[in-house]
């Protein structure tokens, strides 16, 4: 596993993180929840910025709050909200990068960023946000690192350059052994790129799935209390009372399609899960 | 470390034209000052103006909440403070020693009491910066607010002590003291008083870093 986390506690006032996570090689994990949810708190136990009050977060097999400068050789962070001072230009940030990491290419980052049009003598703060994020994303994969760790990179971006940060991930991702955990509230960027997704809502998390069963098993039935009455419960996860009877989120679409063919069956989005997870009751 | 000091020494450049104004300023006090005055101020200007404009990087990485990715780097906290240490002093020892060697130029003599005197500043710049920088750390900008604060207090403080002083019958003049007529015991009494005041900065500096989470 490249990072662990168990039984993890964190709390913040009235807010109270508790989880389990685990995140093993040559995989992409996706963080999905509301803003608030947790997802920035559990990133930084990831990266040791801050301790659990309870549990252990273990990264490369170590304490997050031990690790080395060595060990963050091999990973690359990225926050939507943070990052190197944006009085500094490309150049200037280049520069940096080669002292801080031995294995930093800077004739392929800068050839990266030509294609990208980003420029290397005007001061990020002169950027756009969508250069901005493509920047992060550059910087974090011109070294040789195992892991990376992004907090919501493609927050405030358009359909494209998203698109295009999402490209650069999976070229990242096309060598054997490394790792991505990425977090986000728009469900649409994650659905395609992730093999897995945590989600979680008010510091909990509420599924943990593989996301092509997510797409393919989870399923929003919706039936009239009647159907609802003589429906065999034993796969549904949530219940909603609606206006016209009840939805219900299920992980066995495919049982309630060919047993109760009559009932309405919709496959899940990740949206609609998320929403249901939440919103609904247990059966 | 390097890696930060690379980082330092760009954000530095960042103000060269500032550093530039603040030298040529400088270079009038020292031409319109008499014989070794004009001197002896330029070089405690500019190991002053160092130490704001070094230690003043610690607010490019506080900004926009700059410290959390930074701390993401193959750096430790420790060593974050270390480098913030080195940075300082080693930038204020150096304009103080170019300072000095461009009054010995302007002059054209080695003057003993602009040796000593350099020495005094140099030795206040890094009491300074030994309350500056933990102050800085732990409250950012408003820490410069409370150093203000602080000098106040001192100066209170040496105040009192005078009128106590006086009213013991002590001038608080130096040959009062017979210890103090001796200037090597001076000199390493101040040496003790520093690197003690920068081993305790250093290690408060080192606290406020590790237990910080909020950025």
């Amino acid at each position: 596993m490249l990072i662990q986390l168990d039984h993890v506690k964190k709390e913040y006032g009235d807010f109270t993180l508790e989880l389990d996570m685990q995140i093993p090689e040559n995989r992409v994990t996706g963080l999905i929840g509301a803003n608030g949810a947790g997802k920035s708190t559990t990133f930084k136990l990831m990266l040791g910025l801050i301790r659990p009050d309870a549990g252990d977060v273990k990264v490369f097999g170590k304490k997050a709050g031990e690790l080395s400068a060595e060990d963050r050789q091999k990973i690359g962070t990225v926050f939507s909200d943070s990052g190197f001072s944006e009085y500094l230009t490309v150049q200037q940030v280049g520069r940096i990068m080669q002292e801080f990491y031995p294995d930093f290419e800077p004739e392929q980052f800068y050839r990266r960023c030509e294609y990208f049009h980003i420029p290397q003598k005007k001061k990020i703060k002169e950027f756009s946000t969508g250069m901005k994020a493509k920047l992060k994303i550059l910087l974090a994969v011109s070294h040789d690192s195992h892991l990376l760790i992004l907090d919501e990179p493609t927050a405030g971006l358009d359909v494209i350059a998203r698109e295009e940060i999402l490209d650069i991930l999976r070229g990242y991702m096309e060598v054997p052994g490394r790792s991505i955990v990425i977090s986000s509230h728009i469900s649409g960027d994650l659905e395609h790129f992730c093999d897995d997704l945590y989600m979680i809502d008010k510091g909990k998390i509420v599924l943990h799935e593989d996301t092509d069963r997510i797409m393919e098993e989870y399923g929003l039935l919706k039936m009239s209390e009647q159907e609802f009455t003589g429906l065999d419960k034993e796969y549904l996860l949530r219940v909603k009372k609606e206006s016209f009877g009840y939805s219900c989120l299920t992980d066995q679409r495919t049982y309630y399609l060919e047993n109760y063919p009559m009932i309405v069956n919709e496959k899940g989005n990740i949206d609609e899960v998320i929403a249901m997870l939440v919103k609904g009751e247990r059966v | 470390m390097r890696g930060l000091l690379r980082k330092d020494l760009e954000l530095a450049r960042l103000n060269i034209k500032i550093w530039g104004a603040l030298f040529f300023i400088g270079v009038i006090y020292l031409f319109s000052g008499k014989s070794m005055d004009g001197g002896s101020f330029f070089t405690a200007y500019m190991v002053f103006v160092s130490i704001g404009l070094s230690a003043g990087t610690i607010s490019y990485d506080t900004s926009d909440h700059g410290m959390q990715f930074l701390l993401t780097l193959p750096v430790t906290r420790r060593e974050y403070v270390k480098e913030k240490y080195l940075f300082c002093i080693g930038l204020t020892a150096v304009l103080g020693v170019i300072s000095l060697l461009i009054s010995m130029l302007v002059y054209r003599k080695v003057n003993m009491e602009l040796l000593v005197s350099a020495g005094a500043v140099f030795y206040c710049a890094i009491l300074c910066l030994a309350l500056m920088l933990p102050l800085r750390l732990k409250y950012g900008d408003r820490g410069r607010i409370l150093m203000g604060g602080l000098a106040v207090a001192v100066f209170a403080v040496i105040a009192l002590c005078n009128e106590i002083l006086q009213k013991f019958h002590i001038n608080g003049n130096v040959e009062d003291f017979s210890f103090a007529r001796n200037g090597v015991v001076i000199a390493v009494g101040m040496v003790i008083v520093c690197v003690g005041c920068l081993g305790i900065s250093v290690k408060s500096s080192e606290h406020i870093m590790e237990k910080m989470e909020e950025f």
